[in-house]
Order: C-alpha cells, then structure tokens, then sequence
C-alpha cells in the first residue's frame, strides 16, 4: 500500500524516497521472517500447539464474551487431560480487545506476527471482524470459530474462516418464523431493537428480509452499547405498535429495554438473540417481564435436556468450579467452539503447520457436538457453521430451560427458498 | 405521543436535577467542577444493591446505608483528594476529579463484575393509564421523590443555621474562617451533600433502568444541566436538569434516539458561545 | 498587674528563606488599641495572619488571654475570641446584612453541626436570641433600618461598619482592623475613629489596628509598635513613637 500511494505520486523528487522506502521495508520483512523461522513455526512447539483467541475480557461486552472464552478454557482443559490433540497440548492464547477497534488490530497482528499462533477464535467485535476481513482473508492464519458470525467475514466462502456461532440470517429467520406462526400473524409488524454495531445493521436487514417474506413490515431502532436509558426507544415502540420486537444487543441492553417496556405497562413479546439467552438475564427480568421474552439459539443450554454432550459439560464446568456457567448460552457456544477447534487440529495431521491445517479444512467436515447443537456441518461453499436453532425461554418455577420443540421442527424456517 | 414524551422528559429530568443540584453545591462551595458526581451516583445506585442484595436490608435501612456510604465517600474525597489540592489551579482539580471517577469505575468492575445488577424494592412499578397516556409509577415516584430532596435541601440551606454557615463559607472562605467558622467541615459537608443527592438519583436511575457503570453516562448529563441552568445558581441546576430531560426525550423520540447528545451538547456550546453565565446564573458571578 | 490580653513572643515567620518577621515581641493591654504601623512590606499583615492562625509562624509564641494559640487553626482562634477585618471587605455578598452578623453568632451556640442541620427546639430558641442580639447590634451602629439588604448595595463605609459587627457579633474579645480607614472620605474616617473609641469605651474592647493614615493612628491610638523589614524598631505612647529616630529614618528611608 505504501509503495502504491508513492509509485502514484506526481512529484519526481520523491521517487528516491519511495525506492529507499521500499528498500528499507523489504530488507526489514526478510530480517523479520529470518527471525521468524528461529521461534516455533506457526505457534506449534513439541509438546504443545499455540491456539490464539481474540475476545472483549473487558469493557461492556465482557460479560458475555469472557463467559464464552471460560467455556473454550474448559473445553482445551478437558482435551488436554484426554491427553491432548495427536500428543500436543491445546494451549490457548487470549487477547483481551477491550472493546476497542484499535486494540483488537494490533492484538490480531501480535497473534499472527509476534506469538505467532496456528489459528485464532473468537474476533468477538462485529466492528473490527469488519475491518480486519480482508487481511484475514488474504492472510496465512486462519480463524475457526467465530463468536460473531458478520457478513464481511463470512461472505464470500473463504477458506480463511469458519464461523462457529449461530448464524444472523438463520437466527432472524428462525425467530421471526417461529414468533410469527406462534403469534398467528398476518401481514407481521415487527421491530428490531438493536446495539449500534455492524453486526446489529446486519441483523436489522435479515429480519426485514425474513419478515418481508410474510409480507409484513419491519422498522428497527438502535441504542448504544452503553446505554442507560431508552426510554426514547421505548416511546418508539409504544407509538408503532409492533406485534413482536427482536433484540440484538448484550445482556444489559436487553434488561434495559425489556424492564422499561415493562414500566410502561408494555407486554409486546420479544424474543432475543442468542447471546442474549443466559440465566443472569431471566433473573433480572423477573417472572413478570421475563414471561414476555424469548431467546432463539442454535446452541442448548447446559442443563436444558439430556444429551450426551450437556451432561459432559455440566459435569465438567462443576469440576471447573464453573457451575453457575452451565446455564449460560456463551459458555456452551464457547465449549462448541473448542469442540470445532480442537477437531480441526486434528484433521490438520501429526505435524500442523497454518498451511496444512487450512488444507485438511478445505474439502469440509461435520462437527459432532454430542448434542449441544445440531450437528455442525461446513462443505468447500458453506462455513456459515450452526445453522438449526430453536425457541428458548426460561420456567422461573423450575429454574430451567425450556426449548420449544426440536432443532428439526425449525429447519423449515431457515431452508433457503428453492 | 407528545404528552407521553413530556412526561417521560419531566420525570427524568427530575432525576438529572437532583444530580445536578448535588453538583452545584459541590462547586459553590468548593468552585471544583467534580467530573465524578457522575460516578457518585453509579456508586449510590450500587450502594443501595450490596445493601438490598447482598446485606439482605429491608428497604429502609438500605436506603439509609446508601445515604451514609454516599455521604462517606463524599467526604472521603474531599479529605483525601480535594483538601490536599487547596490553592492549585483549576485544571489540576478537575484532573483528579477525572481521575477518581475512573478509579471509582475500575473499582466497581473489579469487585461487581462486569455484568449488570438489577435493584429491587418494594417500589411500586405499575402502570396509571389515562387515556393512551401511560404513566409509569416508578418514573413517577422517583419525580416526586427529587422534588422533596430538593425542597429538603432547599430548605436546609435557607432556613437552617448550618444552611447559612454553608453559604458564607461558598462566599468567601476568608471571611468565614475568621469568623469561626470552620471552612473544611463545611466543605466536607457540601461534598457529602453532593454525593448523597448523586447517589439518590443512582439509586432510582439503577431502578429504572440496571445498575451499570454505564450510568455514568446519565449521571453525567448533570454537566450539561449546570452548565445550561447556570454554574453558581441553584435554581438553575434543577431548571437545567429538567430542560436536559425533557430535550433528551424529545429529540430520541422526534428526531431520533442517536441524536439525544448532538441536541444536548448542541445547546450546551450555544449556551457558552452567547449567555456563558447560563440561563439562571448571574453575569458578574460567572467563573467560568 | 494584669496580664496583657496578646503577647507576641519572639515570633519568627520565614517563607522560603525569605524572613518576614524576625524575632518580634511586643502586648496587647485589655481595653486599649494598640496600632501596628512601618511602611510597605514590613510584616504588618504577616503579623495579622500569624495572630489570626492563617499562617503557622516559624518559632515564637502566641499567648491570648493566657492560653497559646500558636498554630491553631483559624477558626479555632476566632472562636477563642479574636476577630478580624479585611483591608478590601469580607463580607458575604449572598446574605443579608443581618444573616451577616448571624454567621458570627452560630458558633458560639451549644448546638453541634448535626442539630443546625434540623430545626430543633433548642435550635430554635438559640437562633432567635442570636437574631435579638444581631438586631441590637444593628442599631448600635446605626444599620437598623438595612438589616435585610445586600451589603453590596450599600455605600462603601456601612459595608465597613457589617464587618465590624460581625465582629462585635462573635463576642471577640480583640479585634484586629486592617486598614480601616483605607478608601474613606474624611466624613467616613471620623465616623470609624468615633466608632473605634465608642466600642473601646462602651464595651471594653481591644483593638489592635494596621492603618497608613498617621494622623488618625495618632488620634486614636494607645501606644503604637512600628516594623521595618520584619523587626520591631520602636514600641511606646505615640508621641514617644513620632520623634523615635528610628522610626524617622524608616520612614523616611535615611540609613541608619
């Protein structure tokens, strides 16, 4: 890019300049790479392979993308006790991004260029996935198990990235099918209450698509991801009148906005999405205001059924000292992304290098995860990675997790229109 | 719409008074413009969890152990922080009070987590429905409430002995010391005064909405409402305060949610460009 | 004998090397006005603000009514009794006259801070025997009739005379003017000499005055103490003073 923007120039009197400057560049990316081929290459050592995660540990965020990264902890934890991947154990790098664009770009280069690592999960900010999509897709490292599944990475197919969360257009079309054919609507009004990120624009656009597709109307709103009030987000609702909102956003947006409609008296039902379905939510929300709120997952949470792969992971977050995280959605979905990583490396062989690992991807596979989820399958066209979600809410009498049928009975919603 | 907005403007408002009278007598008293009275409140709002949550208090001693950690903290700030300052420049002050809210913010992050806490009490949180108006007994409770704190506080500093010491020592400290009174206690009240007032507008904030350190965002709007109403003016701090209010709801429901800062701030640097004493301040007094 | 009411004893006061009073000692007697003169920059307002605790003097002692009060703090000394005028007023511009007078009052009252906070029956009667007096006061310098006016709406020589009062209000015992004559028309200085000697006269107060008008000083003075460059160069009867070489040569800037 800097040579271009030089080369481009008009004034002859910096061409020498842009020659040195081209010169010092390339004599600095070969002492680079010479030193680079000294340390480990690509993050795998003798006993263990360096596995980089990029995630909010802190700032507003946190909460729910620190919860997630307990969950990945703890599956590389469990793996490594069973002895590790091919003889290696899965060491797992975290850089905290603070919520921060900035931060979360030099983290990524220190990831690939300084640490290095073989692969990175996570990239928990919608808004730096966005700005670091190209480099990630033109780069060597690729990312396996997304937190945040945006467009920007995703599409088109790369062989770059494997998205491991449920995904926008399915968790719009899903939730909106779902609220529409329980509400019994017509012509559904519906809103999109969201977090101003990428991802949130993104999510708002799906579920106009999903909600045109009923030949109802969609109009959304957006707070910040700090907010504190919305109450003007609420007035706007009260005014529409939706049949059923959909919130996108993090657990205290999702409070804020569901306790206010409830202090006006409001009881238009929501579902939210699927971060957005943890314990600590339903308890702030109370019986009453909790009654009205849904979340659609592609993930079940610890403790809502009796699948072989729940019960390994409540069994295993008590042994961590984890138990109250069981119930949490991004604890599981963290634990499924460890379940896709740790598969991964596998493929990659007894010697795994950044190339082979993309190569073994590259021809798909199916991530089993004992029913923690639909079965995960990614082909050469399609990484969008869980695709089958159903309708969570929450028995405040039992303290549990109910989900609203089968992942099957949901599969009509988001199988694309032939 | 347009009353269901003015009532949403007014009952908030009336919360962003409350802060921003704390404010005013901070800065009366002491002339810092304490950029933590945000804070202050995030701390009242979190006080009043550990009491009701964690202590298991029933309302009412909670409410009172909010007060007198708010009031503690206050004066703990102004002992250890402010006093020490005494005589530096304006600029040095407002650093530390900069500081402090960050460290305050830290400090709740760290021991509370990043996650938000939701405050229950015995408040009533119904619906009073006229017509298509909905008037939400919380919003309304927390109005009235603001009301009596600054009737209250109005009235101590008017009628009351210590009211009047704590006006002649605002006036001029030199003055006061030499006639007895004793300046740094007086001031140490002003803050606590400040806090208080900062931390029952956190503890109804934390209501209506989660407690947060996010709500330092809200507690902060008391900067704009004093600048607005007027630096030295009490009044003007609660008229401020409600203006803040009523011009945050209107503009996010008729123009738009995102435009609520760019409307406030707006007005803010207008009030400086053209009447910098603000709307209830006194020309010859303004400071700033 | 009778104790002197002040004794200054041996007072240093030192800024950072730079000496502003070296080794003074000099009395205040009871019901007398003792006048502290020397030319600029000499430790005439160093001294007022050692006396009144606003700074804490290097070494030496302060005794007042037989008890030091050497590095207590300011409001402490006001409240043994000692209190002061400004040279450019200290008024409370906010209150009224007569809530200025009441500043003074309330701290002699038995009644803590946390009773002031509230209205309580004690409170209450304390505060209306302070407004009384506040009121008696008033009139005895002639300011009934602007009790509840803002003091800056009045002419420059009754904002002198609140001040005053206010200092009458807190029952001092000594009162310290500076410059009480400064910025005063020839009508105003002769209504504050009258005043002065009225006070010392009707009510035993002592006065200790920091004034450049030599002809009032000579008037309504005691006995007079002059510094020059923060030591004592002469104390005695004013007319011992005026013809004290000494003072001449400082006033006149001759060397000695």
């Amino acid at each position: 890019m800097t040579q271009n923007s030089f080369t481009r120039s008009n004034d002859r009197s910096l061409r020498p300049v842009a020659l040195s400057v081209a010169l010092t560049l390339a004599a600095g990316l070969t002492t680079f790479s010479a030193h680079a081929q000294e340390s480990p290459a690509d993050g795998v050592h003798a006993d263990r392979v360096d596995w980089g995660i990029l995630m909010d540990m802190s700032g507003p965020t946190a909460s729910s993308q620190s919860v997630w990264v307990r969950g990945f902890q703890d599956y590389a934890a469990k793996v490594n006790e069973d002895g590790g991947i091919n003889g290696r154990e899965l060491n797992l790098l975290v850089e905290d991004n603070r919520f921060d664009a900035a931060t979360d770009k030099i983290a990524f280069e220190k990831l690939v260029g300084q640490t290095p690592v073989i692969a990175i999960s996570g990239m928990g900010s919608s808004v730096s996935q966005v700005a670091l999509a190209d480099t990630i897709k033109n780069g060597k490292v690729p990312v396996i198990g997304t937190y945040t599944p945006t467009k920007a990475l995703s599409e088109p197919v790369s062989p770059m990235v494997y998205n491991g969360f449920c995904g926008y257009r399915q968790q719009a079309e899903a939730g909106v099918g779902y609220m529409v054919e329980k509400l019994g609507l017509e012509n559904p009004k519906v809103m999109t209450v969201a977090i101003e990120t990428a991802g949130g624009q993104e999510y708002a656009q799906f579920v106009a698509d999903a909600v045109a597709k009923y030949n109802g109307t969609a109009s959304s709103t957006t707070m910040k991801v700090t907010a504190a009030d919305v109450t003007p987000q609420v007035q706007q609702i009260m005014s529409e009148e939706p049949d059923f909102i959909t919130i996108y956003g993090i657990e205290n947006t999702a409070i804020l906005t569901m306790k206010t409609l409830a202090q006006y008296g409001l009881e238009t039902p929501a579902f939210g999405i699927t971060y957005l379905g943890t314990p600590s939510v339903y308890a702030a929300l109370g019986a009453e205001a909790g009654a009205n709120y849904n979340f659609i997952s592609c993930f079940t949470p610890g403790g809502a059924d009796d699948a072989e792969g729940n019960a390994e992971l409540v069994a295993y977050a008590a042994e961590a000292g984890n138990a109250d995280l069981s119930g949490n959605i991004n604890y599981v979905a963290g634990w499924v992304a460890g379940q896709l990583a740790a598969q991964a490396l596998e493929m990659a062989g007894e010697n795994p290098t950044r190339e082979s690992l993309v190569a073994a991807l590259e021809g798909g596979f199916t991530v089993d995860s004992k029913g923690l989820a639909a079965p995960i399958v990614f082909t050469p066209e399609d990484h969008t990675g869980p695709q089958v979600l159903k309708m969570f809410s929450y028995d405040y009498d039992n303290s549990a997790f109910t989900a609203d049928g089968d992942y099957a009975d949901y599969e009509k919603y988001t199988k694309p229109a032939e | 719409m347009f009353a269901q907005v003015l009532f949403s403007g007014l009952a908030l408002g009336s919360i962003y008074g409350l802060v921003a009278l704390g404010f005013a007598v901070v800065f009366k008293a002491t002339d810092v413009f304490n950029f933590a009275q945000g804070m202050f409140a995030v701390c009242g709002a979190y006080f009043a969890v550990t009491a009701i949550s964690a202590l298991d208090l029933p309302f009412g001693l909670a409410i009172l152990f909010m007060i007198a950690a708010c009031a503690t903290l206050g004066v703990l700030a102004h002992i250890f922080l402010i006093q020490p300052l005494a005589g530096r420049s304006m600029l040095a002050i407002i650093m530390v009070t900069i500081a402090l809210s960050i460290v305050l913010r830290a400090g709740i992050e760290i021991f509370y987590g990043p996650q938000g806490r939701v405050l229950t009490t015995p408040l009533p949180s119904g619906v009073i429905r006229i017509g298509d108006l909905r008037i939400s007994q919380l919003h309304l409770i927390a109005a009235l409430t603001s009301w009596a704190c600054m009737a209250i506080f109005g009235a101590f500093f008017r009628f009351t002995s210590v009211g009047l010491l704590m006006r002649a020592t605002a006036d001029g400290h030199e003055a006061a010391l030499v006639s007895g009174v004793n300046v740094n206690a007086m001031n140490r009240l002003a803050w606590a005064i400040g806090a208080v007032l900062a931390g029952i507008g956190g503890l109804f904030l934390g209501q209506l909405q989660i407690v947060s350190p996010e709500l330092e965002a809200i507690g902060l709007l008391a900067l704009p409402a004093v600048v607005i109403g007027g630096m030295q003016s009490i009044p003007g701090a609660i008229i401020g305060g409600l203006l803040v209010g009523l011009i945050a709801q209107f503009a996010g429901s008729y123009i738009s949610p995102k435009s609520t800062d760019i409307v406030i701030y707006g007005l803010l640097l207008l009030i400086l460009m053209v009447r910098p004493w603000g709307l209830l301040g006194q020309r010859e007094l303004g400071r700033v | 004998m009778t104790r002197p009411l002040l004794e200054i004893d041996a007072l240093h006061m030192r800024f950072q090397g730079i000496v502003a009073l070296d080794d003074v000692s000099f009395s205040l007697d009871e019901g007398k006005v003792t006048a502290l003169i020397g030319p600029n920059g000499a430790g005439k307002t160093t001294m007022f603000n050692c006396v009144t605790g606003m700074y804490r003097p290097t070494d030496g002692a302060i005794r007042f009514a037989g008890e030091t009060i050497t590095g207590l703090k300011a409001h402490r000394i006001a409240r043994h009794g000692i209190a002061r005028t400004f040279q450019n007023l200290a008024l409370f511009s906010g209150l009224t006259v007569l809530q200025n007078l009441l500043v003074g009052a309330y701290l002699k009252g038995s009644s803590g801070l946390l009773q002031g906070m509230f209205r309580t029956g004690a409170t209450r009667t304390e505060e209306a025997e302070a407004e009384a007096q506040a009121r008696e006061i008033l009139a005895y310098l002639g300011l009934d009739d602007v009790a509840d006016a803002k003091p800056s709406q009045l002419p420059y020589g009754q904002q002198k005379r609140i001040e005053f009062g206010r200092a009458l209000m807190q029952k001092a015992k000594l009162i310290l003017l500076d410059e009480p004559m400064a910025g005063m028309s020839k009508t105003e200085k002769a209504a504050m000499t009258a005043l002065i000697q009225r006070v010392r006269a009707e009510m035993g107060m002592t006065f200790l005055i920091v004034e450049h008008d030599i002809p009032v000083i000579m008037d309504v003075s005691d006995k007079i103490v002059v510094l020059d460059f923060g030591r004592k160069i002469a104390d005695g009867d004013p007319r011992a003073v005026r013809s004290d070489p000494a003072v001449i040569a400082a006033y006149l800037g001759t060397d000695e």
